[in-house]
């Protein structure tokens, strides 16, 4: 069961590298192979955080972002994933990937309404420059990067305490069916083929 | 221009997408980005500073890691807007050259994003998740040894390109201006992504082989959802579709067994 400390621990952690993605700097700290373990770490789980960040790093791995589109978020995916399965049975890696992989999608209707929403700085920022205030420039930069990580951060927060409190009510019920285990199990031995397909998909002509 | 003001640009370019918005997109990190440098060029003119900024503030969207290259082009190109140039009205060509860094902006934004998007998006950055994330399958969990090399193959993979088209990019378009295009056509990206394309594609046959081929009673039901996803995925049927079609397969199969 999470803490109400480490759920704040998991969130702002995750808050700071689903930045990575698009506001700051884009090392790819938020793609799930990285975001796994590191989430995985901070929850004293880092086999699950790496096992779990493997399997989304692969299904994500024919999802380009081309031009303007925004691709589902795969950071928020993974974060959420590891933090909820973390120091659960092996079985609940498969139910929490079923879980959070919907929220990628919702995250990317909220950024894209957000990035909707970065209009208004636009005559905030030409009415400093008008009058020579060139320092809301970087006031208005800073504010961005700020709400992009409250963003993150409560999204995280409300799904993580969430969907651990549904996963942890309903696992009891999933283990003690052994058939609906036996079908997790080949679904988590098959979701890496998933991605490699797709890969080849989008690498062959 | 000096040198820690070139610093600072590079290191405020990193917040080129920090209010990216849909009217005009990066236009405030660029902005952002080549202030330190443009309050040095105008530091006698207040009202010329303005019009620069004015104009600095227009659409722009390009690729991240190559948008340092046209920040450089444009700050030596505004760099030599203040020069004097001994023309009789040196307000007509200064209009002139705020239209050509307009223009340069706008039309080599486009074939970067293109390109950036082709080689970083599409070719380098599944092929690093897909070495990382090979190398964790193959191995197999319990003799990884320490847990985050995985981690870290993907990052120093990932970033050395990264890095090195931020940095070098950056120094040839201050260094060689306006031959930079020339220079980064020269780089032969469309041959090394091609590379990278068949070097993907063999991985990845190496990796879901040698991942089928351990699985042991698995291996039926690996080989029916590589063949059938892949069909589906050519066929354009969406990754998440093929993902909720598995979890109803997988589940059912589970009870049926």
């Amino acid at each position: 069961m999470l803490a109400g400390f480490e759920l704040i621990k998991i969130a702002f952690v995750g808050g700071l590298i689903s930045l990575d993605s698009t506001v700051f700097g884009q090392f790819m700290l938020s793609r799930p192979i990285v975001a796994g373990p590191v989430i995985g770490w901070l929850c004293g789980d880092i086999k699950t955080g790496l096992l779990i960040g493997a399997m989304i790093e692969l299904l994500w791995v024919g999802v380009v972002p081309v031009g303007v589109g925004v691709p589902p978020d795969s950071a928020i995916v993974c974060i959420v994933a590891t933090a909820i399965a973390a120091n659960k049975v092996p079985d609940a890696a498969a139910i929490a990937i079923i879980f959070s992989v919907p929220l990628g999608v919702i995250f990317k209707r909220l950024d894209i309404a957000h990035r909707k929403w970065n209009r208004v700085f636009l005559p905030v920022v030409e009415n400093g420059i008008e009058n020579g205030r060139y320092h809301i420039l970087t006031f208005v930069i800073w504010l961005g990067v700020f709400l992009s990580f409250i963003k993150s951060f409560l999204f995280l927060f409300i799904c993580v305490f969430l969907f651990n409190a549904i996963l942890s009510y309903i696992l009891p019920f999933i283990i003690s069916a052994p058939a609906l285990v036996k079908g997790l199990q080949v679904f988590m031995f098959v979701l890496p083929v998933l991605g490699l397909a797709s890969f080849l998909a989008s690498f062959v002509k | 221009m000096k040198n820690c003001n070139i610093i600072r640009t590079f290191f405020r370019s990193l917040l080129l997408q920090a209010v990216w918005n849909f009217e005009r997109m990066q236009n405030v990190g660029f902005l952002y980005s080549i202030m330190p440098c443009l309050k040095e060029i105008y530091v006698t003119d207040e009202n010329r500073l303005k019009n620069a900024a004015m104009r600095h503030f227009d659409f722009f969207n390009t690729h991240p890691y190559i948008a340092n290259t046209i920040i450089a082009l444009t700050l030596v190109l505004e760099n030599e807007t203040v020069a004097p140039t001994g023309l009789p009205s040196v307000a007509a060509s200064e209009e002139t050259k705020s239209q050509q860094i307009k223009s340069l902006k706008l039309h080599l934004g486009g074939p970067i994003a293109a390109l950036g998007d082709t080689f970083f998006w599409a070719r380098i950055k599944p092929f690093c998740g897909l070495i990382a994330a090979g190398y964790v399958f193959i191995r197999g969990f319990n003799n990884i040894g320490y847990f985050l090399i995985p981690s870290l193959i993907f990052i120093f993979l990932y970033n050395m390109p990264h890095i090195f088209f931020r940095f070098f990019g950056f120094w040839l378009g201050l260094k060689y201006k306006t031959d930079v295009v020339k220079i980064i056509s020269n780089f032969k990206i469309q041959k090394i992504s091609e590379i990278i394309r068949l070097a993907g594609i063999f991985v990845c046959i190496f990796v879901l082989i040698a991942y089928i081929v351990s699985s042991g009673k698995y291996r039926f039901a690996g080989v029916l959802v590589f063949l059938a996803s892949f069909i589906l995925i050519k066929k354009n049927v969406s990754i998440i579709s093929v993902f909720w079609g598995l979890v109803i397969g997988c589940v059912g199969a589970g009870f049926l067994m």
